[in-house]
């Protein structure tokens, strides 16, 4: 509901702002209703109902991990259920030639951990007697935090040593585009696991907990360089454009010129690109969780929460402990595509109405 | 909502979202149950009829051609009926996105599904097919001995190419499903399009691309019957090392070219009717010259037609036969091409004529005609021309005028001669 | 060409040299040093190592400086071994680097070559359909279904695959890439060999056609709109021909040179798969290298990957030439 309201007010905003200067837009005919840019975006953005069905999903992720804790209060994310478990269990010996023995077995737990789905637990206690869903809530937030910083780093370098490059040209970008071939190359997933080794030494001082981050940053320093292509690449071809001869010709500013006519240009494919990166980002961010190089369990994001392969127990007869965080991850990667593809349907002028 | 001034701001010149709404469900409504026409499986019987006049090669009667888009249904084009009679060319004009490609498209049932369709009309083609036995093989012609009996060898055509038993089907274009189209494209049919730069396939060389015509259409046809046919197309249009451009690649010709191998393409097949979608406007002037010989040269010795779609209204003076005007979806007047130069009778057709240059015109600025081509959508009920019209009378308020029979050959739909025909 | 190639190899020295001056400095930093936990090991033996023996254990290494001169010394030292193709010993596995890679490239290059093959078969059908189907129901499951392949964690789908089809239905080996009993025939060995990649190549093709597919889905629409399709169909080609002929090898372009791309993925080795299903592959071994801090090895890992990798987009550009006749390298 709420996100209905906010897309309406903006649509609004940008209808005022295109019927304030006389565009072209604007029909000859004052009794033709057209559709306004954004309108027409939003029309085919939605024409296709999986991107209506990756919406649905990523806005019910942000509000199960957000406004879950909210209503799901039972359990804290961090707390320990310390209920002791007693269960028994019987025996039969039969001794020939005697009445058969009952033999009672009464195992106490101190922790109840491992525990079955059951009204106190909707999705059961893991191996260190968390609740499962609180830790899936707070797990969550750490990934979709992660993924979206991540990627809003990765664009911004990628903007501006690409826009450096592409409209510098020269010396600056020959040097800036080497700097990518160079990172390009570098394997990423051995180096970060490096990285992730390094990051344990006492000397750095990097707390456990936020090893994680300090990770993905880095991940970050290496990955700007696929954005940096994109908008240099953009930008050259903008720049032989007749519309920035014209710019040039009606003598604007540098500044003008790219913030007016190159943003806006760039801007789309960049959305797309992000977009679909968030669904990369939460990829690389389990699987970094998956190697140990994650946060310790009680900080632990999704990746970490299905790390149980070493203890077949676990993977054959506790599904509800590993499963759910991997559905989560699936619903959120899967969604963040499922918007990217509709977004680039949406957006790319070129294709057919 | 809260910021009621800017809706309707907005309002005036926007659909709000429930109509979007609206036009998107009767859109997928209607293109859904015309998809469905389209793929279906008929038998022949739904699709042939008779031509009302035999003299003609093709009929189009009542046609609308539909694109439903996200901001309404585009009648691009709204009930156009005209005639192409055999062994001539027949010239289509006006202004662009008055609907002339689109009929040709409709013709060639190449528009672009789901939201470009055939909404409604019949398009009716005399075609010439192989006549064919039980089994659906194309039956021999066989070389007639002495006695009139045949023998065992068939008949070959001068190039050398096996002949086969021909049958006259009249079909209806606009009926037919899709999956039996491939009877009449490219050998009946044929079209030469408007983007030579873009029309050939990059990846093939054009040897390639021409000999897989001949393959499709002449059964039993030998590689090096279609490599020799090809040659003798390419040398047919002009070009002068045939055998260097049947090995190149399209990137590797020029636009005037490739232009020259897109219409030896389209008459590979010696075709029934030749659809020319504007074929020199990409050209320079000395090219489009030869070109427009070559093809009223061609045009005689295949003894076929030429629907040739242009705006450039001296090449329908040179190479028309008739003349069909078109003004946003419509066909406002028709008639042989004396008639439209020197007697037109549309207020458009007057005006086209006057603003054509002309070395002997007094005035130094050419005449224009003011205003706009109304928006596709939401087209009015009375005549499109009114608000431009400058010889405009009351009736003109009224409903949309429909045609007058001028001459035997000249029709108008105008509501100025509406009212001399009935004093008259 | 020869001149573009022979432009491009120089370029690609320089990257490489970048590359493992980065990857050198890094494993340089690392805090868990061989020699400190050989020695942590022999202390647990209850022999103390005097302090001598410790600095000559460093010596032999080449670790003794661990200052940025130090490290820029060893890097100038590992450098000049390379130039006479010596990539040095493994410390972890004490023989060359060269010769333990070599011995684990073989499971890992079988596993990828035949989920590359599968990913091709699979995903260019797959996205042909999907793309001549636009927006139908076909299309939607098509896409549905590959997406949830490439929105999979490796590591869960290869759990989930175990759990269904090892632990529970028992058709396949749970982990390793051979029973120790077979001792018998090459053949049997073989076999059984195969037997336990089936789950491990599963994983990696589920993985990866998700991408190849919608590749070729926005390759092929973007091909079926323009104008020499519409050309093709006027010509009077069944649409068959049309789609296969005129539309594929148009579409067919930026796949195969993508294939070239495929080069660093053959031989490096599915990491995580590999930790998974417990397989020798190279992934594995430079796995528990890395956690060892074993030099040599982690930078003749790395660097193999490095170069696989920069050749493989001069291979990418070089198959453009080969299939695209427009382009012509300059």
């Amino acid at each position: 509901m709420e996100n209905e309201n906010i897309k309406e007010t903006e649509e609004l905003v940008l209808d005022e702002q295109s019927s304030a200067v006389t565009t072209p837009d604007e029909p000859h005919d004052k009794n033709v209703k057209l559709m306004s840019p954004t309108q027409m975006v939003l029309r085919r953005f939605f024409r296709s109902r999986l991107s209506i069905l990756g919406l649905v999903m990523v806005i019910g992720l942000f509000i199960f991990c957000w406004v879950g804790p909210l209503v799901y209060t039972q359990w804290g994310s961090s707390e320990i259920d310390k209920t002791p478990s007693v269960s028994y269990s019987v025996k039969v010996i039969e001794i020939e030639g005697s009445e058969p023995f009952y033999q009672v077995i009464e195992t106490v737990q101190t922790n109840n951990s491992l525990a079955d789905p059951s009204v106190s637990h909707p999705l059961g206690t893991d191996k260190n007697n968390y609740d499962v869903l609180a830790r899936l809530m707070s797990g969550g937030r750490i990934s979709l935090t992660i993924s979206f910083l991540a990627v809003f780093v990765i664009t911004a370098l990628g903007i501006v040593f690409g826009g450096i490059a592409g409209y510098f040209g020269g010396v600056i970008d020959n040097i800036i585009m080497r700097i990518c071939d160079v990172l390009m190359c570098l394997p990423g997933f051995p180096i970060l696991l490096i990285v992730g080794t390094l990051l344990q030494s006492e000397t750095l001082g990097v707390d456990l907990e936020y090893r994680i981050y300090w990770l993905m940053g880095f991940l970050t320093l290496i990955s700007w360089p696929g954005t940096a292509r994109l908008v240099r690449g953009q930008i050259l071809s903008l720049r032989e454009q007749e519309y920035m001869v014209a710019a040039e010709a009606m003598g604007y500013s540098t500044t003008r010129k790219i913030f007016k006519h190159l943003v806006p240009n760039v801007m789309p494919q960049l959305i797309v690109s992000m977009t679909l990166s968030l669904g990369s980002m939460i990829l690389y961010e389990a699987s970094l969780s998956y190697l140990g190089l994650g946060a310790p369990v009680e900080y632990a994001a999704w990746g970490t929460m299905i790390n149980v392969s070493s203890d077949p127990d676990i993977l054959q007869n506790h599904f509800n402990v590993w499963g759910p965080p991997g559905i989560c991850i699936i619903i959120a990667v899967l969604g963040f595509n499922f918007i990217g593809d509709g977004l680039r349907d949406a957006l790319d002028p070129k294709m057919r109405r | 909502m809260s910021n009621e001034k800017n809706t309707e701001k907005t309002q005036k010149h926007y659909l709000t979202s429930k109509e979007i709404k609206a036009i998107a469900k009767e859109n997928s409504k209607v293109m859904k149950a015309l998809e469905k026409k389209k793929y279906r499986k008929a038998v022949e019987s739904e699709f042939v009829t008779t031509m009302k006049d035999d003299k003609n090669i093709l009929e189009i009667e009542d046609l609308h051609t539909y694109f439903f888009t996200d901001q309404g249904v585009v009648k691009a084009v709204n009930g156009v009926s005209f005639n192409i009679p055999k062994n001539s060319t027949v010239g289509i004009v006006g202004e662009s996105g008055c609907g002339k490609s689109v009929t040709s498209m409709s013709v060639m049932r190449l528009l672009q599904g789901p939201q470009g369709q055939i909404y409604s009309g019949s398009i009716r083609f005399k075609s010439e097919e192989f006549k064919r036995d039980a089994k659906g093989n194309p039956i021999p012609v066989f070389v007639k001995d002495e006695n009139g009996a045949d023998t065992q060898v068939q008949a070959t055509s001068s190039s050398g190419a096996p002949l086969f038993e021909m049958e006259e089907k009249v079909l209806d274009i606009a009926e037919m499903p899709i999956s039996e189209i491939h009877r009449i494209r490219g050998r009946q049919i044929s079209m030469i399009f408007q983007e030579p730069m873009t029309s050939l396939n990059p990846v093939f060389t054009i040897g390639n691309q021409l000999d897989e015509v001949v393959f499709i259409h002449s059964p039993g046809a030998t590689k090096e019957m279609a490599k020799k046919r090809s040659l003798e197309m390419l040398e047919l249009v002009g070009i002068a090392a045939p055998e260097r451009v049947y090995n190149s690649y399209p990137h590797e010709l020029s636009g005037g070219m490739r232009q020259r191998v897109m219409i030896s393409m389209a008459l590979i097949c010696d075709p029934r009717l030749i659809i020319a979608d504007e074929p020199t406007t990409a050209l320079d002037v000395t090219i489009q010259a030869q070109i427009l010989d070559l093809l009223r040269d061609l045009k005689d010795r295949i003894n076929g037609s030429i629907m040739l779609i242009t705006h450039d209204l001296g090449i329908i003076a040179e190479m028309a036969d008739y003349v069909v005007v078109m003004y946003a979806g419509r066909v406002i007047e028709q008639g042989t091409v004396s008639e439209i130069f020197h007697n037109p009778m549309h207020p458009y057709t007057i005006g086209l004529q006057k603003s054509k240059p002309t070395m002997d015109s007094d005035s130094d600025t050419l005449f224009n005609i003011p205003g706009n081509v109304p928006n596709p959508v939401n087209m009015p009920s009375h005549c499109y021309f009114k608000e431009r019209c400058s010889k405009c009378i009351g009736k003109c308020s009224g409903d949309y005028p429909g045609m007058i029979q001028v001459s035997p050959t000249h029709y108008v739909a105008c509501h100025l001669y509406g009212e001399e025909e009935k004093n008259g | 060409m020869l001149k573009y190639i022979a432009k491009r190899l120089g370029q690609s020295i320089l990257i490489l040299l970048g590359v493992s001056l980065i990857i050198y400095i890094l494993i340089r930093c690392m805090p868990v040093s061989f020699i400190e936990d050989k020695i942590a090991q022999m202390n647990q033996g209850g022999a103390t190592i005097p302090e001598e023996t410790i600095v000559a254990m460093k010596e032999m290494y080449g670790l003794q400086d661990d200052s940025f001169l130090g490290i820029l010394k060893g890097y100038a030292n590992w450098l000049g071994n390379l130039c006479q193709f010596d990539f040095g010993d493994s410390f972890k596995y004490g023989a060359p680097v060269i010769d333990i890679i070599k011995r684990d490239m073989g499971v890992s290059f079988a596993v990828a070559l035949v989920a590359t093959f599968f990913e091709f078969m699979i995903a260019i059908p797959l996205g042909i359909t999907a793309a001549t189907h636009q927006y139908s129901i076909r299309d939607y499951i098509v896409t549905i279904l590959v997406m949830i392949g490439i929105s999979l964690p490796s590591f869960f789908f290869a759990q989930i695959l175990q759990n269904i089809f090892s632990l529970e239905l028992g058709w396949f080996p749970f982990q390793g890439f051979f029973n120790a009993s077979t001792d018998s025939s090459p053949i049997a060995l073989f076999f059984d060999k195969c037997y336990h990649l089936v789950l491990p190549i599963v994983t990696v093709t589920v993985l990866s056609i998700g991408g190849r597919m919608r590749m070729t889905r926005t390759n092929m629409l973007e091909v079926m709109n323009s104008d020499y399709i519409r050309t093709a169909r006027a010509k009077g080609l069944k649409e068959r021909v049309v789609i296969y002929k005129h539309a594929f090898r148009n579409t067919m372009i930026p796949l195969v040179t993508s294939l070239a791309g495929l080069l660093p993925s053959l031989f490096s080795g599915a990491m995580i798969t590999e930790q998974v299903f417990n397989l020798p592959g190279i992934g594995n071994t430079a796995y528990t290298a890395m956690m060892a801090a074993d030099i040599p090895f982690i930078m003749g890992y790395n660097m193999f990957l490095a170069l696989l990798s920069v050749l493989g987009v001069l291979l990418a550009d070089l198959m453009y030439a080969v299939v695209d006749p427009r382009v012509k390298l300059q």
